[in-house]
């Protein structure tokens, strides 16, 4: 229970900082004035990213509930699980990969659908991957380091769960990080 | 060393409606940019590169600061 109670806090502690830090952010630029009944226009690559996002949390929220279901040693011993698991990751891999090439290929065609500040927002969107990841990595470390203290050993499924939890968050985080950088503009 | 605080304002939206009213999207798609781009610029959320604020210029068939301006306070 203790490392848990931890890692709630610092997550709690790391979204109160995030939420203050954006708000004080925002107050700081001029408003966005639309006429009445008018909406925001979204780009193509925005528009992208949203449903990318949405898709790839739908299938990391799955993979992580099958995970928490079955639990680590079922993921471990039954092939059927790990293939679903492993099915949903990648899954989340070919949405990742389908945002890049399209990206790529409205890049290569030089019109109006990427402009500079698309490029921008690409340039910047992998800011947050790295603390992403450490952020994962830590709760990992704290989740594990107090479970199995006692142990003095880590059963071996959880290298895999470590690794694959990073490659989940840093493609949330990359696609999170398009998204927000709409939203910081 | 204290940096005076730089500003960009610009006069594109009073330049479309001197030309013809243009709208947002025709001048995004003349300059090669997105309309959000167009929006954000006239509501000075953007600062455009030197090469999308000299498109704009052409467009409009000035000179760039006559579309743009730098002020430091």
């Amino acid at each position: 229970m203790f490392p848990i109670l931890w890692i709630t806090i610092a997550l709690a502690a790391a979204l109160v900082f995030v939420y203050f830090s954006a708000r004080r952010a925002r107050a700081l630029r001029p408003p966005i004035v639309l006429a009445p009944g008018e909406k925001m226009p979204t780009t193509p690559m925005q528009r992208l990213a949203q449903w990318a996002l949405g898709v790839s949390v739908v299938l990391a929220l799955l993979a992580v509930a099958v995970v928490v279901y079955h639990g680590p040693q079922i993921y471990w011993d039954d092939d059927r699980v790990r293939l679903t698991v492993m099915g949903l990751v990648l899954a989340m891999m070919g949405v990742l990969a389908f945002v890049a090439i399209r990206s790529a290929q409205w890049m290569a065609r030089g019109d109006a659908v990427i402009d500079e500040r698309d490029r921008a927002v690409l340039t910047g969107a992998p800011a947050g991957q790295a603390g992403a990841i450490l952020i994962t990595l830590a709760i990992w470390q704290i989740g594990l380091a107090g479970t199995y203290h006692g142990n003095g050993q880590v059963p071996m499924v959880f290298f895999y769960l470590v690794f694959w939890s990073c490659v989940v968050m840093a493609a949330l985080s990359w696609l999170a990080g398009i998204v927000l950088g709409y939203k910081r503009q | 060393m204290n940096m005076a605080r730089a500003e960009i304002k610009n006069h594109i939206r009073r330049l479309r409606f001197e030309h013809g009213e243009m709208t947002q999207q025709a001048l995004a798609d003349a300059a090669g940019c997105t309309r959000q781009t167009i929006l954000l610029l006239e509501q000075s959320r953007y600062s455009p590169s030197l090469a999308l604020a000299f498109r704009i210029a052409r467009i409009f068939n000035v000179r760039i600061d006559q579309v743009f301006e730098f002020t430091e306070s």
